[in-house]
């Protein structure tokens, strides 16, 4: 187990520069730069304010030097200096990477909420109304596109009643309770979609169990249902389960870019969609980092606990 | 001429059928499916009920060239006021998918800095555009002994915010230090803007505490104007030097009847009524008295429009900031608290050549001009609301008559074909035309002019996706360019009256930057015409008798229309859809759709809201 431990602790930064590599690769191969970026808001199309940019930028350094300046900054814990906020990076990233995280966290805990009930409803009454009903809204939630629904959601209120569902910013330290409040409506509209995907994953996994031996036998040995169901059923589900909420909040994170876009929250996904637009490479390189690192992250908390959930996993 | 096109304008209404026509095809061009030709003129019902639902009434009468102070003349009117007049209190507020570009005001580009411009800082003048005239702002009046000195009076008890060098007084070394500042704020980024825009000022001397005597280097028709953009923000030296003469950061260093108290606290931006701010006596222009009615503003950000269409019609925004077009001007209509003005376009729309490939070849730029059904553009791209495009905005007196336009820019696709089969047109430009497509020319523009050129001429046009960066970075770089054209369109610069569209097609701005028409071309004729467009504009410019300045304007229009070099106007929308809650009083539509970010509304000191209403 220790073993496994520091090897996949190892992999950890070995992944994150190849992957900071790429991204920065890629951010440099494309047409543009942070310096036309900060020349053409300020009206100046000229050859020689783009040049003085870059230079003031470090853009005219050589790239592997760029990229050293970068991911010394990074491991430094200060991701270097934005040119489009005109600051240090770090000015904004962390309160950005707290709303994401709390954010991904409502919306994972909604998701179960309303996933794994589902699920499990769905696999105990397998073929009958309710399983239908359950897999009809399963399907809807996963094939309805988060960001329609958001639309939606916010501009009928708005049209029918006059209400406004996308209210302005709240800071936590300002108001916690307005703050969550703020966050519920995307939160909850972004675990639709996970919902939907726990819920399927939950009822095969579950079908799967109710049709295995030991469950035979749980029921043979005169079990109430409810017990078999989760004490034999549910919990062996549950190391499936695990592997897909770990991929789903790093997929959650992701996906609320576009939440955090719609309703005007200052996270992470605001903060790359800013970055990328203004051509604005050290945001675009850290935010992809963090990223990077939290599904890493995440990847190995869910590999270790099979072990936990089932004690037959060994490392 | 200005009264013709207004005239014009009011009276003009367009069928719901055509218009609908239009959307739809629109939505077909969208898709690729434009048809080019398709549309039909024939149905412009005159009589039609389907009009605007409020408009603005007064059009302007005078013009660009101030030589003296002017007399008071009559305002447009603005939206009805109930019995009981103003009311003074309340907050505005705006909701805008503005991105903080900083807060510098003497950085003139942004809708941004326009805001903070407009209220955090005051002003030696104020131009309206609607009337084409300039009131004193810090300025209590002028004069201009002859056509090169214009001296200004300041007037007393102007201060600057109580947080702004602890409130003292704004003297005529502020005015001399803001407006020699002004064209070096960008200098550090080597920008060509603000340089072009001060041109013409070539020395402020500071005789006096309430004196500042402004020598041009040459006589400009257009001296008050320009210096009546809300770009000029009187700054406060100390601390502008203190931040590094850098005030992206700054939150106050004016005077203006506001001071910011918020930036960016999750995309809110509050600025405050200033309690240092001077009283305007007489009231006059949008001044009030005793400064402005509304005691705060508010902008808060967003990128997505649902967002801000939410807030609009739930009330928590008194200003639609989301795309209007005739379709979402008909929904709101219905919408209880909601008032929908329609008031005139005022955009120009290029489409621009590089000089260095094209100028050589005047067959050939005619070739592309015959080649565009502008008819059909209006019908379909513009969903039958548009007109001709010219050099001038169509919002200005000097522009010239539709009838005119119409004229000058015929469709011939037959001719235009002939003229690049005989000219070599292929041999040229290897059969294709490239051209670089951004965010300042909509999808449906850029499809309906390649097809068009497609068809009539048998080439193919490639396009190049560009997002603002790599835009800047293509359209830009030293000719021989990547492209052949593109297309750029933009509303009317209100800061620089006489360039407005013009900045596309003359040496000293944009034809230069974008256009590669530079009088020291290595190519002889794109050398040669650099420098006669250069020489035409200049000599207008320095016309300062109205009429002969107008008549030489509108020859030079002439000229460049008929010299297809290296821009061609392209049709412009005939109509602004505004749309504001109902409690917002007594706005001025003309200001808040003509000017642009830098004026209208923002600056509008007797806007007011009414406590009775949402």
């Amino acid at each position: 187990m220790q073993a496994y431990l520091i090897r996949r602790l190892l992999q950890i930064p070995i992944g994150i520069i190849l992957l900071s590599i790429i991204v920065f690769t890629l951010t440099r191969v494309l047409p543009g730069d942070a310096g036309e970026a900060r020349c053409g808001a300020a009206g100046n199309f000229s050859q020689e304010c783009f040049e003085v940019a870059r230079r003031e930028l470090g853009l005219d350094k050589p790239k592997v030097e760029q990229y050293w300046i970068w991911l010394s900054d990074f491991v430094s814990g200060n991701p270097g200096y934005s040119s489009s906020l005109r600051a240090d990076i770090s000015t904004e990233l962390w309160g950005r990477l707290s709303n994401t995280l709390q954010l991904g966290a409502m919306s994972m805990i909604m998701a179960i909420i309303i996933g794994v009930p589902i699920g499990v409803l769905s696999a105990i009454r397998a073929g009958k109304p309710e399983d239908y009903l359950a897999r009809f809204i399963a399907i809807l939630g996963l094939s309805v596109p988060n960001f329609w629904i958001a639309t939606i959601v916010i501009i009928l209120p708005a049209t029918w009643w006059g209400t406004n569902l996308a209210p302005e910013w709240i800071k936590l330290a300002d108001n916690p309770l307005g703050h969550f409040r703020v966050l519920a409506l995307p939160a909850a509209i972004a675990a639709l979609a996970a919902g939907a995907y726990i819920a399927r994953i939950v009822r095969s996994s579950m079908l799967e169990m109710l049709h295995s031996d030991h469950v035979r036998t749980a029921r043979a040995k005169g079990l109430f249902e409810r017990a078999v169901v989760m004490r034999h059923v549910l919990r062996n589900s549950m190391l499936t389960l695990f592997t897909i909420l770990g991929l789903q909040f790093s997929g959650v994170l992701a996906g609320n870019v576009i939440m955090e876009q719609i309703f005007s929250i200052p996270g992470m996904g605001a903060f790359l969609l800013k970055g990328i637009s203004a051509r604005d490479f050290n945001i675009v390189l850290s935010v992809s980092t963090i990223f990077a690192i939290w599904f890493m992250v995440i990847t190995l908390v869910v590999d270790l606990m099979y072990s936990w959930v089932d004690p037959r996993i060994r490392y | 001429m200005a009264e013709g096109y207004w005239g014009n304008y009011w009276r003009r209404r367009v069928s719901r059928r055509r218009v609908l026509a239009g959307g739809t095809a629109v939505a077909a061009g969208t898709v690729g499916l434009v048809a080019v030709g398709c549309g039909d003129d024939d149905d412009d019902d005159a009589g039609d009920e389907d009009g605007p639902v409020a408009t603005a009434t007064s059009a302007p009468d005078a013009t660009a060239a101030a030589t003296e102070a002017p007399a008071a003349t009559e305002a447009p009117a603005a939206t009805e006021a109930p019995a009981g007049g103003p009311v003074r209190g309340g907050v505005f507020r705006d909701s805008s998918s503005d991105t903080d570009t900083g807060l510098d005001p003497h950085v003139t580009v942004t809708a941004h800095t326009a805001w903070h411009s407009s209220l955090a800082y005051s002003h030696l003048l104020h131009y309206k555009l609607s009337e084409d005239r300039a009131y004193g702002d810090l300025a209590t009046g002028w004069e201009q002994p002859d056509n090169t000195n214009i001296i200004f009076n300041l007037r007393d008890g102007i201060r600057f915010a109580p947080m702004v060098a602890n409130g003292r007084d704004i003297t005529a070394e502020d005015v001399k230090f803001s407006y020699e500042r002004f064209p070096h704020a960008l200098e550090n980024l080597g920008s060509e803007v603000n340089r072009l825009q001060w041109l013409f000022i070539d020395t402020v001397e500071a005789p006096d505490a309430k004196t500042a005597h402004f020598t041009l280097g040459a006589p400009y028709a257009s001296a008050i104007p320009s210096m009546g953009s809300s770009a000029h923000a009187i700054v406060e030296r100390g601390i502008t030097e203190a931040a590094g003469n850098d005030l992206a950061d700054v939150m106050n260093a004016g005077g203006g009847a506001y001071v910011m108290v918020t930036r960016n606290d999750g995309g809110v931006y509050r600025w405050e009524r200033n309690p240092n701010y001077y009283k305007h006596i007489p009231a006059e222009g949008t001044f009030v008295e005793d400064g402005p009615y509304i005691d705060a503003k508010e902008n808060i950000t967003s990128s997505d429009e649902a967002a801000l269409e939410a807030r609009f019609l739930s009330g928590d925004a008194d200003r639609a900031a989301f795309a209007l077009d005739r379709f979402k001007a008909d929904e709101l209509e219905g919408v209880d608290g909601v008032v929908v003005y329609e008031a005139p376009g005022n955009t120009n729309s290029q489409f621009q050549m590089d000089a260095y490939k094209w100028a050589p070849h005047p067959e050939l730029r005619r070739a592309v001009s015959l080649a565009i059904d502008r008819e059909a553009y209006i019908d379909i791209v513009l969903a039958g609301e548009g007109i001709y495009g010219s050099p001038v905005g169509p919002g200005f007196p000097m522009v010239l008559s539709q009838e005119e336009l119409r004229e000058l820019q015929p469709y011939d696709p037959a001719e235009a074909k002939r003229l690049w089969d005989e000219f070599g047109g292929n041999e040229v430009f290897g059969g294709k035309l490239r051209t670089v497509t951004a965010t300042f020319a909509p999808q449906p523009t850029v499809e309906f002019v390649s097809r068009q050129l497609e068809e009539a001429l048998g080439i193919t046009v490639e396009q190049t996706p560009a997002d603002l960066a790599n835009y800047v970075s293509l359209a830009t770089e030293p000719s021989p360019k990547k492209w052949d054209f593109f297309m750029a369109s933009e509303s009317s610069l209100a800061t620089i009256p006489d360039y407005n569209g013009l900045t596309f097609y003359v040496p000293t701005g944009y034809g230069m930057i974008f256009g590669g028409l530079d009088p020291s071309s290595e190519v002889p004729e794109t050398a040669a015409y650099a420098t006669e467009s250069l020489e035409r504009f200049n000599t207008q410019a320095a016309a300062l008798d109205q009429e002969e300045r107008y008549a030489l304007l509108q020859e030079y229009q002439r000229w460049l229309i008929t010299n297809h070099c290296c821009s061609l106007p392209l049709p412009v929308p005939s109509v602004t859809f505004l749309a504001y809650r109902e409690r917002v009083r007594n706005l001025d539509v003309f200001d808040a759709s003509l000017g642009n970010a830098s004026e209208g509304f923002r600056r509008q000191q007797n806007i007011w809201l009414d406590p009775e209403l949402t």
